[in-house]
Formats: C-alpha cells, structure tokens, sequence
C-alpha cells in the first residue's frame, strides 16, 4: 500500500520518484486512469481548453487494460510529463472524474492530493503479474493491456456537434477572412468559373480518391470571401463550406469538434489536411495536402490555332518514353481443393423448386442467417459463415470479403484479398460473383433480404375486436407543436 | 364562449390528448380576461369539453382511481394559457421579438402560473392532469433541399409549392422530430417561469426525479407525499422506472435538503427529513418483494446501510412490536443489512447526518406526541 511522504524525504521505495523544488514526490511519466472513453474525451476537452496536446509530454497513449477484478479501463499514458503541465493535468484529470498515477515503468503511485500534500510512496512493490501496477491509498491493482487507440484515431473518430443554425450559421457572420469549400466534382469548374467573374480571390485543386475509394472533388479555398455569395456557400447542394481551425484542420462550418482542434497541431498529420465533415460522413484526410492554384490558371481557355497546332503534334515527339503497362484483368483458374467451406450459391431457376420443399426442414438458425436475392440467373443465397444446409446450385466461395468464385476456383493474379476487397469495392456489403473470369456481376447489399421473410405464405388470421375502451394513457400521441404563420406576433412594451 | 371554446378545444384538448397543437401569438393579459370571463358561461356538455374532461380523467385515475371527474376551472385555464404563451416564445415569429416583449410574455405566464402548492389531493390531480405531458412533446423540423438552396421549417410544414416537380428541382425533404423539452428545451430567460409551472404541480418533479432540470427539491416533494393516496401513486410508478434510476437522484436531493447547507428551508425539519428516510425505504421494500432493486447507486446504498441500524425508520409501528418477525420482514432485513458502510466511501458523512437528523425526530414525536409532522 502506499505511504505518504515526509518533509524532506529523498529515498523512495518506486524507482526514480524524485522530489521538485518544493518537495513535492513525482515520476518522469503519467498515467491517468478513466473508467470510460466517455471520461477520456471529457478530460481532452477540458484540458485541450486550457494547453496544447503537445504541451503534456513526449507522447500520449490511450490503453484499454483489464485489471484482476474483471474491470475494463482506459488508461492515458504520459511520456516525459512536463514540470509546468502537471498541476493542470491532475486537477483536470479529477475534474473529469479519473485517477491520476505518477512513476515509471510498469510500477505508478497516486498522486499528491489533500490527504498528503508532499505525494505518495510505496510501502514496497507489488510482484502481481500485470503490464502495470497502479497503487492508490485504497488498493493497488495490477492491469494487463488489451488494446490500443492512438489519440489522432480517437479525434478522428469523433463525431462532430451542430450547432444551433447549423451550416446556416455562416450567413449571420459578421466577418469572414478565409473559407474553404468542398465541392462535387462536376460543380468544380463552374464556381470556379463564377468566383473568377465575381472577382474573388481564391485557390482551388481537385483532389484525387484516396485509398478510401471516396469520389474525387474539388477544395476551394477563399481569401475574405464577399457576403453576397455566403447564403450561395452554404445553401447549395454539392457545397459544403468548411473553415480552418489551423494550417491543416478544417471543421465545417456550424459543427465543433467536441476537443479543442486548435489544441492538437501535434495530434493531427502535418503534412496533410484533415477535413471534418458533418455527421455521419467521416473525416476525409488528404495527404500529401492538395496544392491549390489560383483560380485564374484554372478557368477554361478559348479555343486558339496555336492549340490546335500544338494537338497535331504526333505524340511520339512530345513524349520521350511511353510507360510500360504491367496491368492485367483478372483470371478463374483451376486450384487444388482448400477445404474451405462455401459460403453461398447461385441455385438455377429450375431447382428453386427444391429450396421451397427444403424450407421446411431447415434449422431456425439457417432460415435467420440466409439472405437471398433473385437475379436472372437464379437464386442467390448467402451465408454469414457456412452454407452446409444447401448443398446444390453452384456452390461459391468467398476468395476476399464479398468476392465470390465457384468452390475449387481461384482468381489470378493471386493478389492479397485487402486489395481484391478495395478495388473491387465490396465493402459496402456488396458482393461481387465471378461464375467465369469475363463475366462477372454485381450484388448489392440491398438486394439481399432474409430469407426467413419469405418463407411464410400469406397468413390469414381472424381479428377480434375489443368491446370494451379502456383508458389509452399509453397509445396517445404526443402532442405535436404546429406554429401558426400569418399571423403578427405582439410586440408588448411598444406600444 | 366562442373564443374560450375554441382555445380549450384547439390547445388544451390535444395537450392532454395528444396530436397536432397549434401555438399562436401569445396571449395577452386582456385576452386572457375575456377568455377567463367566458370560461364561467360554458356549458359543460360540449363535446370537446367532455372530451377534455374524459382524458384528464383517464391521467388522474391512473395515480388515483377515486378521483372523481376534474373540472374546469379558474386554474385550469391559468396553467392552459401560461403553457401556451411558454411554448409560443419559440414560434420563429418570436426571434424578432425585443427582450423587453418577452420579459413582459414570459412576466404575465409566470403570474398566472404562480397558484402555490395544490391544497388537496383533487386539487394536485387536476393540476397534473393539464401539465402531465409537457415531456412529451415533440416539434417538427422539415428541411427542404432543392437546387436553389436549402429552407428550414420548424414547427410548420412547408408549403406545397415548394414540393412541386421533385424529380426536376432535385427536391429531398429532411425530417427531425425533437422533443421540446429534452432537446430544445426552456428558454433560459422563462427559468422563472417553468418554476412556477413545478410548483403549481410538483406530481411532475415527484414521478420524474431522474430529470435534471429543474434541480430535484424535497421541497416541492412533500407537497404532494403529504397526501396518502398520492404518495402511493408516486411510490408505485416510480418503482415501475426502476430504483436504479430515480433512487439516487431522490437520496442526494434528501441529503442536500438535510444538510442545510442552501440555506434554511421552510420544509427542511427534522420531521420531514425522518419522512424522506422512510419514504425512500418503503421504496426499496416495495423493490425488494415486487421486482429485483438492481444497483440502487451509492448514494441510496449509504442511505440505506445508515437507515438500517435504527429499526423505527425501516419498520412501521405494528411490524417492528410484533413479537415474531414474518419470513419477509426477515427476508427484507437481511437485504437491507448487505448494504455497509465503508469508511471513505461516498455519501457515508451525508448518510449519517442525514440519519441522525431522522432519529432525533422520532426521539422527539415520543417526548411530545402532539407535535405537529410534516
């Protein structure tokens, strides 16, 4: 258990706890202990208010531990806590309802509160198998890590908050320096075209999908941006106005991040531009960050001789080497068997006969877990794991997460399924059958419904009808508010 | 009588009963007048009056099936109007009001609601009656998104020209439904009057104590526990919430009330804190033997380990005196014992206190029987 420290005391029992100037007992790192990731991101908000993030320490941590009596926690680990932080950091961290834990290493000691004013020692160290031992004056507890979250994952997986009017709020602004637009990628180059004519100054690029596979669009960015053309901003669909909460952070307009964002420069990549969009769209991080041209350079030119002239050119002269193409589509071959179980088959229509009779005899859980879909070429039907209760039609097998083969096919070239996945867009819960390498379809993951649903003929059931009201207290509706237009509000104390 | 009728049948019917209701301009002192002078004439066989007078039966019984039908009285239309004039000051017509008009809305709804604590039980129900649903209202947000820009609606319908031709002008209409109170909420400068609105019915704190506005006062509590019958009703429906979620509210509400530390209140002797206590004990009595109590918290927790070492708060008269405790006494008695004090531990200086303040005024009621009790 722990002890607390004596005026004067230099020798500790937990390795490198030194006193500060004013006798005060601390370690070289921190860790705050929070029962919830609710907690966590209540004490980034109170304290991203008052310090920069970069400001705590060399680096944050977020781990999730489990300690022997069963609790899931989340611990934020503190590296090199700073000397000038660590008064703030604990007085937030018990604002926000969490622990906080002064030490080293695996071995951390509460610390200083009113109880002991000077901190805390340890009577001696605790042997219990843990990745950290924590000890405060009522226990001491061993944790084991079980997971980890970067503090820049957890601020991009924020949602942001509405405020009151939303992206309306950007018409009542008084003034207005700099402002940035995401716009659809076939509006670009008519507002482009517009803010020209109107004489605004600003910089636009397109910015090309990423590995998420989002749409390409177009990031405009305006210098001091004329009021006349706000309600155009924010009321257009296709743009979405955002403004810059440092070099490479945009919120967009009339949202908040639930952290101070101008708190985190270090958290967030620099060398990129992170964008965040109202819910439930999620961030968009653009990296390396877009280079924008003025505007000017990007509007369209008329048609002169000189291009013509210059589109005659045959292309081997302007080019000095063509590149060499190494892509190639997509090949069913022939593998050896994998024992890998199906997880779908495609039932031609003339046997969709015997899934109708079958229906009887199948478990609750097959009829719950299959979705089907009805294509021309028959009966579609997926499992979630393993089609062992229809064992005909053309049984398939899932080569990367909604790519589906025949059973005993494989595609080539043999690239990993993360890619076949992302090219092939089937993420989205699609699925994407290939019964041979030049004809291949697509299911989407609406077409699919359960299977159960249709099993069931039209049920015919009596109604009785009751003869007796009772009371509706719980089946009234709520009263609905319908304000009344046309009609002048008073204007008390004028007259 | 027309006017009266109208805004009892067009507002307060569908505030009952539930439905579209209409929020206009707010009502001013001298319409109120009128409406007050006309409301005396009516006859109450009218169809939208018996109607109304049938749902606030239904919402009165439920807490007390000996009530007899509430009527249509003075009070009655004074809480109807100030709801009404409270839910106007968010017509979007009202944003270009000056403060000074709402001041002088919201002062003229506050007047009307201020009508004290109910004096009787008829008199609490019939309240309660009107105001019963104000958490359930709900308001419209329609959002119009066309190729020209977006338009929002709040608490009206967009008109039907702005619809026309959808597959041409892209038209996609967004609809958000907000509870008034919960996700709007009342206007911060018409605090006084949604006060005075609690006050006149404190069955809205009493059977919702897990809201958080306004703040949970034993205060207004007693107003209505004070009365058997309701106190049964109120005990009944909130341990159908479930003690894990309006116990502790009421425990730190009966501690802050205890302590004195806000000053001292009217209510807060030691006779009404001894029936705090055992108020919140026949709730966990009434858990115990109809459904699971679940983790009541730490503040009910430390309540009921302190409450549990002095039997004349736990137990009535005629089951402490009996010479053999039944099966369930015994059984209760050892669920009430599981809960401990543990030194440190939240809530235990309050517990106690609170406890300690309980047991002299049953010290006292002995001494001098004759005192009066809350």
């Amino acid at each position: 258990m722990v002890v607390r420290v004596a005026p004067g005391q230099s020798r500790f029992v937990l390795p490198q706890l030194s006193v500060d100037a004013r006798g005060v007992a601390q370690g070289r790192d921190m860790v705050l202990r929070l029962p919830t990731m609710e907690r966590l991101v209540t004490f980034l908000r109170f304290i991203s208010a008052d310090l920069g993030l970069d400001e705590l320490g060399s680096e944050l941590r977020i781990r999730f531990a489990h300690s022997a009596h069963g609790t899931r926690e989340v611990l934020l680990l503190i590296d090199h806590i700073s000397l000038h932080a660590f008064d703030a950091v604990v007085r937030t961290a018990r604002a926000a309802q969490g622990q906080v834990f002064t030490g080293i290493g695996r071995h951390f000691v509460a610390v200083r509160d009113t109880q002991s004013p000077l901190g805390y020692d340890v009577e001696e160290l605790s042997s219990a198998a843990g990745d950290l031992v924590l000890y405060a004056a009522d226990q001491q507890a061993a944790f084991v890590f079980d997971g980890e979250l970067s503090v820049q994952q957890l601020l991009l997986r924020l949602p942001l908050q509405r405020q009151n009017d939303g992206p309306a709020s950007l018409v009542k602004k008084n003034s207005l320096e700099l402002l940035y637009l995401t716009v659809r990628r076939g509006l670009g180059p008519a507002l482009v075209e517009t803010l020209h004519h109107a004489g605004v100054s600003a910089r636009a690029a397109q910015v090309q999908p990423g590995t998420t596979g989002d749409p390409s669009f177009w990031l405009v960015r305006i210098e001091n941006p004329p009021a006349r053309l706000w309600g155009l901003f924010s009321r257009t669909p296709g743009l979405m106005p955002f403004v810059p909460v440092n070099d490479n952070v945009l919120v967009a307009v009339g949202y908040r991040h639930p952290v101070h964002l101008d708190a985190c420069r270090s958290i967030l990549p620099e060398d990129g531009l992170v964008l965040f969009a109202p819910p439930p769209s999620p961030p968009r991080l653009i990296a390396p960050a877009p280079v924008l041209l003025p505007i000017g350079d990007l509007v369209r030119l008329p048609a002169s001789g000189a291009l013509s002239t210059l589109q005659g050119t045959p292309l081997i002269e302007r080019l000095a080497s063509a590149p060499i193409d190494l892509r190639s589509q997509l090949a069913l071959v022939h593998v050896p068997p994998t024992g890998e179980a199906p997880v779908a088959t495609l039932v031609p229509w003339p046997q969709v006969a015997w899934i109708k009779r079958l229906c009887v005899a199948l478990p609750q859980a097959a009829l719950q877990e299959y979705r089907i879909a009805a294509l021309t070429k028959g009966l579609l039907i997926v499992a979630n794991a393993d089609m062992q209760w229809l064992p005909f039609g053309t049984l398939l097998g899932a080569v990367a997460k909604g790519v589906l083969v025949p059973v005993g096919y494989a595609l080539r070239p043999a690239v990993s399924p993360t890619l076949l996945e992302e090219r092939l867009a089937t993420g989205d819960g699609s699925f994407v059958v290939f019964l041979n390498a030049h004809d291949p379809f697509r299911v989407q993951a609406h077409d699919l419904i359960p299977m159960q649903a249709h099993v069931l003929g039209e049920l015919v059931v009596p109604t009785e009808h009751a003869g007796q009201t009772l009371a509706p207290a719980d089946q009234r509706p709520a009263p609905d508010i319908r304000y009344r237009s046309g009609m002048p509000m008073p204007l008390w104390g004028q007259e | 009588m027309r006017r009266a009728l109208a805004f009892l049948g067009s507002f307060a019917l569908p505030l009952v009963a539930g439905g579209a209701l209409p929020v206009s301009r707010p009502i001013r002192p001298k319409e109120f007048e009128g409406l007050s002078k006309e409301l005396a004439t009516l006859p109450s066989d009218l169809s939208q009056l018996a109607e109304l007078a049938k749902q606030r039966w239904y919402i009165a019984r439920a807490l007390w099936p000996a009530m007899a039908p509430p009527t249509l009285d003075d009070a009655t239309l004074r809480l109807a109007v100030a709801v009404h004039n409270l839910l106007a000051l968010g017509h979007p017509a009202m944003n270009g009001a000056t403060s000074r008009a709402r001041d002088q809305v919201i002062g003229f709804a506050t007047d009307l609601a201020k009508l004290g604590p109910p004096a009787t039980v008829a008199s609490a129900l019939e309240r309660h009656s009107m105001l019963s649903r104000l958490g359930d209202i709900e308001r419209n947000e329609h959002e119009v998104h066309n190729w020209l820009g977006t338009r929002t609606f709040v608490g009206q319908l967009p008109p039907r020209r702005l619809l026309r031709w959808p597959k041409l002008r892209k038209i996609h209409v967004a609809h958000q439904k907000r509870s008034w109170l919960r996700d709007i909420g009342v206007p911060n400068d018409a605090r006084c009057l949604w006060q005075a609105l609690g006050q006149a019915n404190p069955l809205m704190e009493a059977l919702h104590p897990e809201r958080l506005d306004p703040p949970l006062s034993w205060d207004n509590l007693f107003e209505v526990l004070r009365f058997a019958p309701l106190a049964r009703g109120v005990a009944a429906h909130l341990v159908e919430q479930g003690l894990a979620v309006v116990a502790e509210p009421m425990a730190i509400a009966l501690f802050a009330q205890g302590s004195l530390k806000e000053g001292i209140r009217p209510t807060a002797t030691r006779q009404s804190i001894a029936f705090g206590v055992t108020f919140l004990v026949h709730l966990y009595w009434l858990a115990v033997f109809t459904r699971a109590p679940g983790d009541v918290g730490p503040a009910m927790s430390a309540l009921l380990a302190a409450a549990a070492l002095e039997p004349t708060l736990v137990l009535p008269p005629d089951v402490r005196n009996a010479p053999q405790p039944s099966v369930s006494v015994n059984a209760f008695m050892v669920r009430l014992r599981a809960h401990r004090l543990r030194e440190g531990g939240a809530f235990v200086q309050e517990a106690r206190a609170t406890v300690a303040q309980a047991r002299l005024s049953q010290a006292a009621s002995i001494l001098s029987p004759s005192k009066p009790t809350v």
